[in-house]
């Protein structure tokens, strides 16, 4: 599997950035892809996001921080 | 498996078929759905999950030849009608070797090469249109069948009404298809409507309704077989609803708390695609090499896509105004000289009026061209239109090609629109302007932008011809409105405004042989006015001016019944010694620039005039142009003479007030000499 470069998604019409509300899975584990990895804050709603490919994840962004939509976030390493 | 489940055990080919489509279906979604997830991807997706097996087991009934129409949760439509994979991708990543070279996005993605002729952002909006695909392969005697794929929410906007009725009256080869996920994007079905059958809303229309279990291929396969046969024979449309259940929020990123937890978890439960799976190893249709084989091949064609999506180029900017038009020289901004209609034309000339001159010109178009076709309110005989505009061309031509229709202008220019994408001519009568506000949706957001939308794949040759019947006397607020400029402001409308009957038959004929949409206003108040009209076949091109009456000291820019009133107040200024031109525009778009430009430097001087309400009316566009070009040479500012800021007025008192005329012309003029 090739690295996938996890970028704040954009998950609803008005968002601009999103706040990770915490990762679902530890830094360095491995992840299937479909697997839930972190809950994302959107507009007072918690979404959970996928990972989109199976992996080691890296985490970057920080809990409780918020993030631009594109701005990197994490990574799984492939 | 429902009982239903009777037929199509004998044919494990077909079964595999589905199947095989169902996985290219998930596969293209979750891609989809990966990209979003990682960042990668950033639009507003409405995911498919749930709804696989509907689109899979119609592709088995379809034909490649057949046409189909979707909406915006339609990624599944859009994989099964044969959208190549690579392409779906490449547009979704707005990439130029997208099927809509990246003009179209998810939303708006269509294939006329595999059938697939519109996707519509709009709900319900499709409904219509798909009429008129029907209608053209049966009035061209082809057999293809049109399906339309449509959410539960839709069947609660007018235009599903409409349609559903149209069709049933003109018996027309159509198949709705109404996948009933249970939500109107957040709202539940109980909470909108207190239907318990969407499929018994045929009934209504004198169709036949049909409810099918969306989760069960054979029964789907059996309910389309039926339908495709029934509109392939001359049966007429079906209604059927495929119920199923929407597997996730309305869009990618929506939080489910509007859904009703426990069916949702029943529905992931029994999902379509792995229900269906074990359905064929425990009937032994298929082993599971078979179906892995499947799966691993329809993940390959997905990565193969999505890789070449991401490395393709975008568009270069040169796109911008491209499939705008057939013609990008015809967007209002571009600059070019466009040839002059021919000074003499072939002909003995007659003398009609504007509504005789149009009757002239419709019977002309209908016996020259067997594309040209007719359809409106009261158009056919014996009523001949509620101005006779018509008469007579019924009995000459038939109702197949003049056709009355229900009081239901969505579903008149929807099925104009859907005859035009699939190469008719049709001319579609919206009676009175003011009625085009009851399918704007169908003018502005499908004739308008379908060719745009497709990337130039596909396009809408419609004339649609509506009268304006101010300062008449009789009509007030909702019958008398100039609303043109409502319609110059949708990027892709041709508009076109004359003033004489003569005028009037030339770029009428320009118009239907046009390869856009073009909205043709008539005046009542010039309407039983004669002139003279050659009786030969000349065309006058679109986007050309008319020097009315040429004069040195100022220019009078108008259009349609107000050229009357400018050529009044021309022959009262000369009476003081004051010669006006008179520039008739004709068209609003394309707009004449060259010869307004040539006739205002010329005379340093610019009244423009209109019946429209004067704020933001066009006039402003036309004196603001006026500022930016011939800053150094106007004499002094221009002018604008238009409609009262009022509703019109019914007293005649009143609308005398309201609409401009001659006397105010004049007076601009004089203001403007006197600077």
């Amino acid at each position: 599997m090739p690295n996938v470069i996890l970028r704040m998604p954009k998950a609803a019409v008005s968002m601009q950035t999103g706040v990770i509300g915490q990762w679902l899975v530890e830094d360095g584990a491995c992840v299937t892809e479909g697997q839930l990895i972190y809950e994302l804050e959107i507009e007072k709603t918690m979404v959970e996001i996928e990972a989109p490919t199976s992996g080691v994840l890296k985490q970057i962004a920080v809990t409780g921080e918020s993030y631009n939509v594109g701005e990197i976030i994490g990574e799984i390493i492939g | 498996m429902s009982e239903q489940s009777v037929v199509g055990k004998n044919d494990p080919k077909n079964l595999k078929d589905v199947f095989g489509m169902m996985v290219r279906i998930a596969e293209a979604d979750a891609a989809i759905q990966r990209g979003l997830s990682a960042g990668e991807l950033q639009f507003q997706y409405y995911p498919c999950g749930g709804q696989e097996a509907i689109a899979a087991a119609l592709s088995i009934i379809l034909s490649k030849d057949d046409y189909m129409v979707t909406t915006y949760r339609g990624i599944h439509d859009i994989v099964a009608k044969g959208t190549p994979m690579r392409e779906i991708m490449a547009e979704l990543y707005g990439r130029i070797s997208g099927t809509s070279k990246g003009k179209g996005g998810p939303m708006h993605l269509s294939d006329p090469a595999s059938g697939l002729m519109v996707t519509t952002g709009i709900v319900g909006a499709g409904i219509p249109i798909a009429n008129g695909l029907a209608l053209a392969a049966s009035m061209q005697g082809s057999n293809r069948i049109t399906t339309v794929s449509f959410g539960d929410g839709a069947t609660s906007i007018g235009a599903f009404h409409e349609a559903l009725n149209l069709a049933s009256l003109w018996q027309l080869p159509v198949i709705f298809l109404c996948q009933n996920n249970q939500y109107a994007e957040y709202t539940a079905l109980a909470d909108y409507t207190r239907s318990r059958s969407l499929a018994a809303r045929a009934d209504a229309y004198e169709m036949p309704g049909v409810q099918v279990d969306g989760n069960d291929p054979i029964a789907l396969i059996s309910a389309f077989r039926d339908a495709a046969q029934r509109a392939r024979s001359g049966g007429g449309p079906t209604l059927i609803e495929a119920l199923c259940h929407r597997l996730q929020g309305h869009a990618f990123g929506s939080d489910q708390t509007h859904m009703d937890q426990a069916a949702l978890k029943d529905a992931i439960a029994h999902a379509p695609v792995p229900t269906f799976r074990q359905y064929l190893l425990d009937e032994g249709i298929c082993t599971e090499k078979d179906l892995a084989a499947m799966e691993t091949e329809a993940r390959q064609e997905v990565e193969d896509a999505v890789d070449f999506a991401r490395n393709e180029p975008s568009p270069a900017a040169d796109e911008l105004y491209r499939d705008v038009f057939a013609d990008s020289t015809m967007i209002p901004g571009a600059s070019i000289t466009r040839p002059k209609p021919p000074d003499s034309v072939a002909g003995e000339i007659q003398t009609m009026t504007f509504c005789e001159a149009i009757n002239h010109t419709l019977d002309m178009a209908l016996g020259s061209d067997k594309r040209v076709f007719l359809m409106g309110e009261d158009i056919a005989d014996p009523a001949g239109g509620v101005v006779k505009a018509t008469f007579g061309l019924s009995t000459k031509y038939g109702l197949d090609r003049v056709r009355p229709t229900p009081i239901a202008e969505q579903a008149i220019v929807g099925a104009a629109i859907g005859a035009a994408l699939a190469g008719m001519r049709p001319v579609a009568e919206i009676m009175i302007n003011d009625f085009l506000a009851v399918c704007m949706d169908q003018v502005a957001n499908h004739a308008a932008k379908l060719r745009y939308m497709s990337g130039g794949r596909t396009n809408v040759p419609l004339t649609i011809r509506t009268l304006t019947a101010g300062n008449v006397g009789s009509f007030g607020a909702q019958h008398s409105q100039s609303l043109e400029n409502w319609l110059t402001h949708i990027p892709g409308l041709k508009v076109v405004f004359p003033s004489t009957p003569a005028d009037a038959k030339g770029l009428l004929l320009s118009c239907i042989d046009d390869e856009d949409p073009c909205i043709f206003f008539e005046s009542m108040r010039i309407y039983f006015t004669p002139g003279p009209v050659p009786t030969g076949d000349y065309r006058i091109p679109l986007g050309t001016a008319d020097i009315k009456r040429p004069g040195s000291d100022l220019s009078i820019l108008t259009y349609g019944w107000m050229v009357t009133e400018a050529l009044s107040a021309a022959e009262k200024l000369a009476a003081e010694g004051i010669e006006a031109e008179v520039v008739d525009l004709r068209c609003l778009v394309p707009l004449d620039r060259e010869t307004i430009l040539e006739s205002v430097s010329r005379t340093g001087r610019a009244v423009v005039a209109h019946a429209a309400v004067e704020f933001c009316g066009f006039g402003a566009e036309i004196a603001a142009m006026l500022h930016q070009e011939l800053h150094a040479q106007l004499k002094s500012p221009v002018a604008r003479v238009g409609g009262a800021y009022t509703p019109v007025p019914f007293a005649q008192s009143l609308e005398a007030e309201h609409f401009p005329n001659a006397s105010q012309i004049v007076s601009a003029a004089k203001t403007l000499l006197a600077d």
